[in-house]
């Protein structure tokens, strides 16, 4: 299919406003999986972007350690999966009738 | 004879009356039934007495609610975040939808809506964290506003009370513009194909195909989202507040739910609290009506 200037033009920024989409939304987690993975004295002098300046697992071994995460990630886990299911359930009876 | 009609109805349908049961029962028990508690906004409650053995004391609640300065300032607060949620949230999942659907390559289509739905699947409690990272004095905003050359000094986003509201609407823009264009791509789906080929023909362009086809076939679909905003805008929460706010911002970060809860259930006073709840529910109704309305006149389309 022939596409015209004007359409060709539209795509160019339509494809860019959409990576500029997914920068806009990545780049937040990936800023927290490097500040996660650094070492927490290095992190507040700043400046970390997406890479991690000294590579540490120390911040995930102490979250792991804490006596109540197990609990918490169980009740989380728990709390969804109930949740979803009687909530999908529900919705999918009462919604039966409106068409 | 109605009633024979009736009878008769229920007989054919009684599969669906046996299935539909339980819910209505559901609905009456966790919808309605608590309801009943409104009666204690005009009691001088306290906890532990049978409900009709305490002290009634008609509107005196709902009198000092209106006489507190504290809460012109709350609905202010209130209604400035949802009307600037509405008027920049609403549009925004609309474009994008339509810019999605304009995308041709398959992959490259699906990998953008995935990534989008992302932040939503994630809690307030890591979104206000990631924001207050992002808006640091040394983090990536204020770094990339620096290098454009637009400020000379990092702005301290989280110590001006100008800057919150802003943060909330766009915080939460940013967390939801994704998800919510599921809805407008789905209504996007059910437009008829050949209505596209028939507008080709005639040799329309692309746009004038999204704003001849496109749009009038989300319309009911947008004017359904729009009526229920409208109804949710004294719904505000108050996760965002809670967690985005500093002590630099409480007078703009104070919401109708935040002072309920506050003034109300932590203060133990539960009147109090009640006649709040019960203003929301008011108000949300007379919106929820009044938009209903409106657009019966205005477009044709509504939902009640």
């Amino acid at each position: 299919m022939k596409r015209s200037l004007g359409e060709k033009i539209f795509d160019v920024i339509n494809y860019s406003l959409m990576i500029l989409l997914v920068v806009i939304t990545l780049y937040p987690f990936l800023y927290v999986l490097a500040v996660s993975l650094n070492d927490p004295f290095d992190t507040i002098k700043g400046g970390i972007t997406i890479f991690p300046r000294i590579f540490t697992l120390d911040n995930y071994k102490e979250i792991f350690n804490y006596p109540s995460i197990g609990r918490a990630a169980l009740i989380s886990t728990l709390r969804t999966v109930i949740g979803t299911i009687t909530g999908v359930f529900f919705h999918r009876y009462c919604s039966l009738r409106i068409k | 004879m109605k009633f024979a009609q009736l009878l008769k109805m229920i007989r054919k349908q009684k599969y669906l009356i046996l299935m539909i049961f339980p819910f209505v029962v559901w609905l009456i028990i966790f919808r309605y039934i608590p309801l009943w508690g409104w009666i204690t906004a005009f009691q001088n409650y306290k906890p532990g007495i049978p409900i009709f053995q305490q002290q009634w004391v008609g509107l005196k609640y709902f009198k000092e609610m209106f006489s507190d300065p504290e809460f012109y300032l709350v609905m202010r607060n209130t209604l400035a975040m949802s009307i600037l949620g509405l008027i920049f949230g609403f549009p925004l999942p609309i474009i994008l939808a339509i810019l999605i659907n304009e995308i041709r390559h398959n992959t490259f289509k699906r990998t953008v809506q995935t990534i989008s739905y992302l932040p939503h699947f994630v809690s307030w409690v890591i979104v206000a964290s990631i924001v207050h990272a992002m808006l640091a004095p040394d983090g990536v905003v204020n770094y990339a506003l620096l290098k454009l050359g637009l400020i000379k000094q990092p702005i301290l986003f989280f110590g001006e009370p100008k800057y919150f509201w802003w943060i909330v609407v766009f915080s939460d823009i940013w967390k939801e513009v994704g998800w919510n264009t599921i809805i407008f791509l789905a209504a996007m789906t059910a437009i008829n194909p050949e209505l596209y080929e028939a507008a080709e023909v005639d040799g329309a362009s692309r746009f004038r195909k999204i704003w001849h086809i496109t749009l009038p076939g989300i319309m009911p679909t947008v004017i359904m989202i729009l009526i229920l905003s409208i109804g949710n805008i004294i719904n505000i929460g108050f996760e965002r507040q809670f967690l985005l706010r500093t002590s630099a911002v409480r007078n703009v970060s104070d919401v109708i739910d935040l002072y309920a809860l506050d003034y109300g259930i932590r203060a133990g006073r539960f009147s109090f609290g009640t006649a709040a709840g019960i203003f929301k529910s008011v108000i949300s109704l007379i919106l929820l009506f009044s938009a209903n309305k409106v657009s019966k006149k205005v477009t044709g389309h509504k939902i009640i």
